[in-house]
């Protein structure tokens, strides 16, 4: 890929031969994600619920924006 | 239990669930932590019992200290009784009524859902962030579209060489939600307005029985001129007049498959320019313009996967 100035970025033509790696150059690695591997719960209220149910502790992570979406 | 939540619902509501976790996080690091002196967030992780005694709790992404809290954590659980690590009434039981209604309860059944990453592209020359975070910043999001929006990215009858205009609704909330630079942290969309250009194109290059492939292509460019801050709190009493925007070209593949009504492929890359800073996306000294990478893809069923867009209000959906 072309590499930019920070004066004047040289935007990698878009088109079907460079299409794949820049979407893979984009999106997450395996090891970036790996922390999805985790099975959250997505709601405060569901992990209650069923750390009531089964008499376990609460591990909650929160963030300004869902951490599963976009802080 | 591991749960993942939005944490400024969760400090503002007033409905049980939000109220328990005010219980928990005024035990915690931020406790008692108000504005001016101290942000007002929440951040962070909780290790709690159901009941809502704190067991441990940090804001950190330092492993090692997660990990040392995580031991404390248990080790403080290993001490409680039952009785007080639990509610004294089932929460299952908290009426429907006084629970919060989310966003989620509107996910696009049928419909069109992508997964939308975003990452800085390549740049040579001297930068201030070469062995910072920053430098290998991304970050995700949702994009969702209904089982009706989604027929429109197609041809009625779609066949080979056809060309098809992508509604402009459709593209100007894709762009303006979505097309915006959260690389480095949450950011706000554009308004209608500042809308230059959004506009999207199928071109039919395939059809195979019910499966219709499909060639997306398109442009954007979104444009922002206004006062505001740029650099977190630092600045907030003091905005100073800023401007930011996004210029991209669109190129993307898909699948629609005619029998099930809905895309079984879709994939679609933006490349651009990206210029300005808001006010938590860390780009206070980065304003650029500087090369950005927005790629879309189709997202799965998880329960993860329909979590809702991080600016589902922009949507208008009710």
């Amino acid at each position: 890929m072309t590499f930019a100035t920070a004066d004047a970025p040289a935007i990698p033509t878009l088109n079907e031969r460079n299409f794949a790696e820049l979407r893979d150059f984009i999106s997450p690695t395996p090891d970036e994600v790996r922390w999805q591997e985790v099975r959250w719960r997505t709601t405060f209220w569901e992990a209650v619920q069923e750390g009531q149910a089964t008499d376990r502790p609460i591990l909650a992570w929160a963030m300004n924006g869902h951490p599963l979406t976009c802080t | 239990m591991p749960v993942a939540d939005e944490v400024h619902r969760l400090q503002k509501g007033t409905d049980p669930e939000a109220r328990l976790f005010q219980k928990i996080a005024e035990q915690g690091h931020y406790a008692g932590f108000e504005p001016p002196k101290h942000s007002g967030t929440r951040q962070g992780t909780y290790a709690t019992t159901p009941s809502g005694v704190l067991l441990a709790s940090i804001n950190t992404n330092d492993p090692a200290k997660m990990i040392t809290v995580l031991r404390r954590a248990l080790e403080k659980w290993e001490t409680l009784p039952r009785a007080e690590r639990l509610l004294a009434e089932d929460p299952s039981a908290v009426a429907e009524e006084t629970r919060c209604v989310r966003a989620e309860s509107l996910y696009p059944e049928g419909g069109l859902v992508l997964r939308v990453y975003t990452r800085d592209l390549p740049r040579s020359g001297e930068t201030e962030f070469v062995d910072d975070w920053r430098t290998n910043a991304w970050n995700q999001d949702i994009a969702w579209f209904t089982r009706e929006e989604a027929r429109q990215f197609v041809p009625r009858n779609p066949a080979v060489g056809q060309v098809h205009a992508v509604p402009d609704s459709l593209m100007r909330r894709l762009a303006r939600v979505h097309f915006v630079d959260n690389v480095r942290g949450q950011t706000i969309a554009f308004r209608d307005h500042e809308i230059e250009e959004a506009q999207l194109t199928s071109t039919v290059t395939g059809v195979d029985g019910s499966r219709v492939a499909l060639r997306l292509e398109g442009e954007v460019r979104l444009s922002a001129r206004g006062v505001w801050s740029v650099n977190e709190d630092h600045d907030a009493d003091n905005p100073q007049p800023s401007e930011r925007g996004f210029e991209g070209r669109l190129l993307g593949y898909a699948a629609w498959d005619k029998e099930q009504g809905r895309f079984v492929a879709f994939e679609m890359v933006a490349t651009g320019t990206r210029w300005g800073a808001t006010r938590y996306n860390f780009r206070q000294g980065d304003p650029g313009p500087a090369p950005l990478g927005i790629a879309l893809t189709l997202a799965g069923d998880t329960p993860a996967e329909r979590v809702a867009p991080a600016t589902f209000w922009e949507y208008g959906w009710r």
